[in-house]
């Protein structure tokens, strides 16, 4: 079977796939082979149902994206569609600047891991890398060193003679891998790469899918619904509701300066004190139920009268038996305490509609506050966000 | 006491379901081991020259070869057939998906005398009376639904991402066929074609519809003498019979046992 070429756009596409499986440099598995990825306005309706809504996005090369989102945010289908297995309904995909929106998926020459890892079941362990390999009519005596160096890197050397049934959940997610990079795609993509996998082994893959990410220099996109892999693995976060960016940006920053409130609940917990904004002594303060004011930043151009959400993250505030001198202090009273572990997680009432969460590290926190207890709450001025609603 | 009861019954009816469904069948295989021209279920004179006589019989053997020829090109025609029409039917949409299946399940569903009557007059008109293409065509026609809901049900249990994850490995559409979809078939693919050979050996009413003196087939030929002449050689016809299927069949559980094993 020869590889056909017709459409224009894609001749640059196949033959860079053909140089990249030609094994130039064969020692090193594509080491600095990332393309930059742009989607650009692209979209998905299924009939009246619109999955996706107009949606932009870059990526540089190298850099590992993730999208997060809720079930049902679109997510996914941005992914399949990046890939070629959905046909978008607009927009465009482009990748080293290249249009791919029309190129079906076995020429675009991506990586793609699954959610449930697909590795094909008839197949060996090493038949499932060589996969890639054979169909791009890479020689033998090269298939055999790229996949036993693959295997090598993914840390399954000696398994390549086993077939995916006799694997354990997280050595099967590692031939997904090696059978994803061994042809040194510029371009990985991840679907829900760990949900199948046990919480412990899925903390060990993330660092390790962002190690070998790292090394290889490989553009990801990743797609999790799930918040804290995606603090911890990616580069950039983009977080998708109903079908469109909600907000993106680096984790920490997306993390510290929620956008929305969907952003603030779906990142981590929040507090949010819903109010209006007051003016008090030429310093714009937060009113709620008319009665209690947080100082808000100034530089945030409030006017009188905006109405605003208030989020502060729990582990921002500080707990203590006597008030400080913070820039927000409230005295309230410990509803109730709950051990998680490392941490202390206290309900306090400061008399708003609902009790604020407070996180505390255990040994601060395990014995020194109890229920019913007084205690000052304090926060500063910097780690209160205020979305415009 | 009462399950005592129920275990006694229950083993009362699976006594008569072998007394009444399967020794009917079983009995011809004795019977067929006998020199006495005589039909008795305990043969009163043990030996092969039944079979020794069959096989020294031209025209037996002539009508032999033909329904195993017929059989084995009902069985390609209707593999192909219902392969390509379980994928195909399976990228319809769920209306147009229901109405093909219907159609082509429907040989299975419409009494066989029916289509017979209604082959016999299209036959007639394509000249194709008494023409083993004739035969072959409607013999792989209602085998057709069998191979299309077993093809079916294994495509449709394959997951999937498996076609994708091929595509995004660099495959073509017609490779992630051949080298993905096909080996996962393999096994449906045999059972497939091992029905559809033992749904034309041994089909008789089309046959007798459609065959000439010419091109007629085993079960034909049997019915034949049935009627006309009770030769001795009957029993082990009817042996035969039954015993070519199994040959065709147990290579086919032999692999599917060999690959149950191996994963």
């Amino acid at each position: 079977m020869t590889r056909v070429v017709s459409p224009s756009t894609s001749k640059g596409l196949a033959t860079r796939t053909k140089e990249l499986a030609s094994g130039q440099g064969r020692s090193s598995i594509g080491a600095g082979a990332g393309a930059d990825v742009k989607v650009d306005r692209i979209e998905k309706r299924f009939g009246s149902h619109v999955a996706v809504q107009p949606t932009s996005f870059e990526v540089p090369a190298g850099k590992l994206v993730t999208l997060v989102g809720p079930s049902g945010s679109g997510k996914t289908t941005i992914l399949k569609m990046i890939a070629g297995f959905e046909e978008p309904s607009g927009g465009c995909v482009l990748i080293s600047g290249v249009d791919v929106t029309h190129i079906p998926a076995h020429k675009r020459n991506l990586g793609f891991v699954f959610q449930q890892y697909a590795l094909f079941p008839h197949l060996t362990v090493a038949e499932n890398v060589a996969y890639a390999l054979k169909m791009r009519r890479v020689s033998r005596a090269e298939i055999r060193t790229r996949v036993s160096e693959t295997l090598n890197l993914v840390r399954l050397d000696g398994l390549g003679e086993r077939y995916p049934s006799q694997l354990s959940g997280g050595q099967q997610q590692r031939v997904a891998m090696a059978r994803a990079i061994v042809f040194r795609p510029p371009l990985l993509l991840m679907d829900e790469p760990m949900s199948a996998l046990d919480k412990r082994l899925r903390d060990e893959m993330q660092y390790e899918i962002r190690n070998l990410q790292q090394k290889l220099g490989i553009t990801t996109i990743a797609v999790t619904h799930d918040q804290s892999e995606a603090l911890v693995m990616s580069d950039v976060i983009v977080v998708l509701d109903r079908g469109a960016i909600e907000q993106s940006g680096p984790p920490q920053q997306v993390y510290k300066h929620p956008r929305s409130e969907f952003v603030a609940t779906f990142l981590g917990e929040s507090n949010i004190l819903k109010g209006t904004v007051a003016f008090h002594e030429g310093k714009p303060w937060l009113a709620a139920g008319g009665v209690r004011r947080v100082p808000l930043v100034e530089s945030d151009g409030f006017r009188d009268g905006d109405v605003v959400a208030y989020v502060v993250r729990p582990e921002s505030i500080t707990v203590a038996s006597e008030k400080r001198d913070d820039a927000v202090t409230f005295v309230g009273r410990v509803v109730d305490t709950t051990f998680t572990g490392d941490a202390v997680r206290l309900r306090i009432d400061l008399g708003w509609s609902e009790p604020i969460v407070a996180k505390v590290l255990s040994r601060h926190g395990i014995s020194l506050f109890q229920s019913g207890e007084e205690v000052a709450v304090s926060w500063s001025l910097a780690d209160g966000t205020s979305i415009r609603c | 006491m009462s399950k005592r009861l129920f275990e006694a019954g229950l083993a009362v009816y699976g006594c008569a379901v072998i007394a009444f469904l399967i020794l009917p069948i079983i009995v011809i295989i004795p019977m067929s081991f006998n020199a006495a021209p005589v039909f008795e279920v305990i043969p009163s004179q043990p030996s092969f020259s039944q079979y020794q006589r069959l096989f020294n019989s031209p025209e037996w053997l002539t009508v032999l070869w033909r329904s195993v020829e017929i059989a084995a090109s009902a069985m390609v025609t209707s593999t192909i057939i219902g392969v390509l029409a379980a994928l195909g039917t399976l990228r319809l949409g769920s209306r147009a998906r229901s109405l093909f299946e219907a159609m082509l399940i429907s040989p299975q569903i419409v009494p066989s005398v029916v289509i017979a009557a209604s082959a016999y007059y299209v036959f007639a008109l394509l000249g194709l009376i008494g023409s083993i293409a004739g035969i072959v065509i409607m013999h792989a026609l209602i085998a057709l639904p069998f191979v299309l809901i077993l093809v079916q049900s294994r495509l449709q249990s394959i997951n999937p991402d498996f076609a994708q994850a091929s595509a995004s490995l660099g495959a073509a559409p017609l490779q992630t066929f051949w080298l993905i979809t096909m080996p996962q078939l393999r096994l449906a693919l045999i059972g497939a074609a091992v029905l559809a050979f033992h749904v034309s050996f041994d089909e008789v009413v089309l046959s007798l519809f459609l065959s000439g003196a010419r091109t007629k087939t085993l079960p034909v030929k049997l019915w034949d003498s049935i009627m006309f002449e009770v030769s001795p050689l009957l029993p082990a016809i009817s042996a035969l019979v039954i015993l070519i299927p199994l040959l065709v069949i147990a290579p086919a559980i032999w692999l599917q046992r060999r690959s149950k094993a191996n994963t």
